[in-house]
Formats: structure tokens, sequence, C-alpha cells
């Protein structure tokens, strides 16, 4: 029994293993070439160039792929057998807690139509309109707007949402109209560096019944 | 060989165990629970129409929902809370906790955005404390076993030793991953400060948090999880009796409740903070818990008297 057991737990401890090594779980060319992520190889350019290695974003960026993808598919491959186990259990291994500081963070909104103007019902950080942000700033709520916003196309699940927003407006905001729901994008610096202007994503309205 | 099999066949009291056992299901319950009265458990929970998940597309997405309707996921998120709870009270232990970890892998499935690392690592330690005898202490079951609530003397203590290795790769590997610039000199110590600007995460987005803070507090951040892979070799020592041992590890698990509570001030990340608390008890051998409520019990009893 000792030694069946320490059979297992060398087997649970090398398939873990594998899911823990230290590669993202998918290196998309979109992520790798957003705001975010051209902030960061530009930085990098920078510290290459100061160690004489010269190179470009674009050219870094692509070895960034050329290197992530085969890794990523390699760790695929290798944890196919116990995928199931792994996929029933929703055990895993990956721990990359803001690995990259996002520069680029975005604020979710919600307006609505009241008269001939929009009244700002939420905005993401914002004390003061902070409508339904028990659900908004809920942490699995959150991740299906923080988890989208920088998409270019921010999918089904951001569709929905908005979706359901508007229902909880109509419900629970007689005054209001239609309701429009969207992105402030904006450019966190370190101090003293000047900020991009805040832009607008990702806008959708959602027309009141009549 | 020998050795090895010798590592993972020690024993130990189960309380360690079980105490995280009970704060795991604690932090979960506290986390499941508002949901409902929120009106969000379709919405995390039901694939579309009813929620905001699809499962269209996906070949087998779905066990449960391959046979069940959307509108089961009001009653799949009860009977995950209740099964959290056996699994708590320690009824049932294993079985409870395998059923738990079952209903909430498949209810992260629906919407995988809503799911994040945190309930990664609450999967595991369900997988973990069900496998191991979790159960043996503090609990129905162990109170059934041996009519006392702290349960058997002696219980195989792989499992804690599991969640220590558990505990040591999470943070190693969220150190090792921090490859962006801003963690680093190049990058002038500037995550956390970036960090404290997103609106998404940050309690007071723009507040006035002193920039040189935020870099000494990035800086100790790397230095913390870098050093969790020291924590092995730490533990051994302790196993030789060495006093340095149990220092280091004093030292690092004080400066993780440090991180996790200014997490859990400065950022809006939900159970995070306290998921992570939750599982720090492993760290500590069931003599040293017994050893501190003893203490505790002796200062109790002197203030009374």
């Amino acid at each position: 029994m000792p030694r069946l057991r320490a059979l297992l737990i060398t087997l649970a401890l090398v398939v873990y293993g594998i899911a823990a090594a230290p590669i993202p779980p998918s290196v998309k060319k979109h992520e790798v070439f957003s705001e975010s992520g051209r902030d960061e190889l530009r930085r990098w350019v920078e510290v290459l160039h100061g160690v004489g290695v010269e190179t470009s974003v674009k050219e870094l960026g692509g070895q960034v792929l050329a290197v992530g993808q085969p890794l990523t598919k390699a760790r695929q491959k290798l944890l196919s057998p116990f995928s199931p186990l792994l996929r029933l259990t929703g055990t895993g291994q990956r721990w990359g807690l803001f690995a990259y500081p996002d520069t680029r963070p975005q604020a979710l909104v919600v307006e609505c139509e009241v008269g001939d103007r929009w009244r700002t019902l939420f905005r993401a950080g914002d004390p003061e309109h902070d409508w339904a942000s028990s659900r908004l700033r809920h942490r699995r709520i959150r991740g299906v707007w923080d988890g989208v916003a920088r998409r270019k196309k921010p999918g089904r699940a951001y569709e929905a949402l908005v979706d359901r927003i508007a229902a909880w407006v109509e419900a629970e905001e007689p005054d209001c109209g239609d309701v429009r729901v969207s992105f402030e994008r904006s450019h966190a610096t370190a101090p003293g560096v000047a900020p991009d202007p805040v832009r607008t994503l990702h806008e959708r309205v959602r027309e009141a019944a009549p | 060989m020998n050795a090895w099999v010798a590592l993972w066949d020690r024993r130990e009291s189960p309380i360690s165990l079980a105490l995280v056992r009970i704060l795991v299901a604690t932090a979960l319950l506290v986390d499941l629970l508002p949901l409902g009265p929120l009106g969000l458990v379709e919405a995390v929970f039901a694939p579309a129409p009813l929620g905001l998940g699809h499962l269209d597309g996906r070949p087998n997405a779905h066990e449960l929902y391959g046979v069940l309707e959307p509108s089961s996921a009001t009653a799949l998120w009860a009977l995950l809370c209740a099964a959290l709870a056996a699994f708590g009270a320690g009824l049932f232990t294993r079985a409870s906790g395998l059923v738990a970890l079952f209903l909430y892998a498949q209810l992260a499935l629906v919407l995988p955005l809503a799911d994040r690392g945190i309930d990664m690592a609450f999967r595991n330690a369900l997988l973990l404390l069900s496998l191991a005898p979790s159960g043996h202490a503090l609990g129905i079951d162990a109170r059934r076993a041996t009519g006392s609530w702290i349960g058997h003397a002696s219980a195989p203590a792989w499992g804690r030793q599991l969640m220590v290795v558990q505990l040591v790769v999470i943070y190693f590997l969220a150190g090792v991953q921090k490859v962006g610039l801003a963690w680093w000199p190049a990058g002038d110590w500037s995550a956390l400060w970036l960090v404290l600007q997103d609106p998404a995460v940050a309690r007071f987005p723009g507040g006035d948090v002193p920039y040189r803070i935020t870099q000494f507090t990035t800086l100790s951040t790397v230095v913390f999880e870098w050093s969790a892979g020291l924590l092995p070799l730490a533990f051994l020592y302790r196993y030789r009796q060495k006093a340095l041992g149990t220092a280091f590890r004093n030292v690092w698990v004080a400066a993780g409740v440090a991180l996790h509570l200014g997490i859990a001030v400065t950022m809006n990340l939900g159970i995070f903070p306290w998921g992570m608390l939750a599982l720090y008890p492993a760290f500590f051998h069931p003599d040293e818990l017994r050893a501190a409520a003893s203490r505790v019990r002796t200062l109790c009893t002197a203030r009374s008297t």
C-alpha cells in the first residue's frame, strides 16, 4: 500500500508538474499585438537595445509567437491522455497573477436615456456612479466584462451581459429609456508620463421596450 | 526509493488538513451563497438563453447540461452549496467533497470567463482534501467514528504535504511568470502602481497611494513569490529539527498574510485573498496548531482569573 500510494502521488506530481510549466495557456496573435501587448513589447525592445540587441516590436512579437505557440501545443499534447480527468475535476495549474499589468485598463460604463440625454448609472471604479455595483463588480460578472474588454470582438458573453443589464435597468429604473453599455479605455502610466486620451470601445445600445 | 515511499507514508494528526477543509468550504459558501440574493445564479451557471454562457459548438461540452435543461442551474447551485456545507461539516466527507468538486467543475464550464485562478485552486484543494483523510478530524464523520470532535489521533500526512507543494507551486509560478517589465527594475517597479489604476480591480482607482510605496510592495511581492521556491528546503530543515527552517517558514507565512490582507484592502478580487489564506493551516504541523491553541487557552484562563 505505501508503495502504491507513493507511485500514484508520483504520477500526480508528474501530470500536474507538466500542467504547471510556466507557459501561457494560449499565445494568440491578437493578444501579443494588443495595445497593452505592444506597450510591453516596446519596453522590452528598449531594454534589449540597452544591452546591444537590436529588434523591433514586430520582430519580437513574432518571436514570442514562434516560441510560445509550439510550447503551448507541446504541453497540450503531453497532457492529452489526462485531459478528460483534468476537465472532469476542473483542476490544473495556471498561476499567472498580473503577469503583465494592464497598461490599457477598461472600465465598464452603463448609461440610460432619460428624456433627451444620457445618464450614467454605473462606471467601474467611480463611487458616484455605482448602480447595481454589487452585481456588476461581483468577481464572476467582472470576469465577463474585464475578460472581453481587450478583445477586438467582445463575443457572445458580452452581448448577453448587455441584454441582461438592459433588463435590469428596465426592471429597476422606470424613468429610463434606451440603455447604452460601453468601455472607457484609459492609459495607465508611471507618474509624470502623460497618458493617452480615454477612448470608448464596444458601445452597444439596447432600445427600450415600446 | 525507500526514502520517497517513507516521505509519503508519514503519519500525523489530521487536524491541520481538517482545518483547511472547513475554511475552504466556508470561503466557497461565502462566495457562492450571495449569488442567490443577487439574482446571478442563472446568469453565471446556466447556458444560453437563460445565462451568459454558451455551450454550443463545443463537442461533449457538458455532461450535466447534456441531459438537464438550463433551468436546472438553480438546483445545481443549491446542490453544490449543500455538498459544500456537508463537506465543511465533515459529513460523508469524501463523497460530499467529490460531489461538490464535480458540480463546481461542471458549472465552471458554462462560463469560463467567470472562472478565475482561485476557483482552480479551490478545485485542486477539494480534490486533495476529498482523497486525503481530511474528514478524520473536526467533523461529524470523525465524531461518529471516535466519539470525539477531535477525531483520530493519527492519519496519513501526505494530504497536508501535497497541499504545501501546491501552495509552493502557486506562489513560485506566480513569481516566475511575472515577466512583465513593470515587475522589474527596467520597468521602475511600477507594476502595482499600474494595477491600482485599473478600475476593474482596484478598490480606489486613481487613489493617492504614494508611488514609492507601490514600488516597495512590487519588489516585496516578487521577492515573496520567488522565495516560495525555498519553502521545501525550510520544511526539510524543520523535519531535521532545525530552528532556521521554522523561522523562515514563519516569516514567509507572515509575509503571505500581509500580502493577502493588503490585496483585500486595496483590490476588489472577491474571495481570492481569503481563499488563499484558507489554505494556510496546511503550513503548520498539527502539533504546532495544538501548541498554539493551548497557549491561547492558557492566556484566556489567566485573563479570566
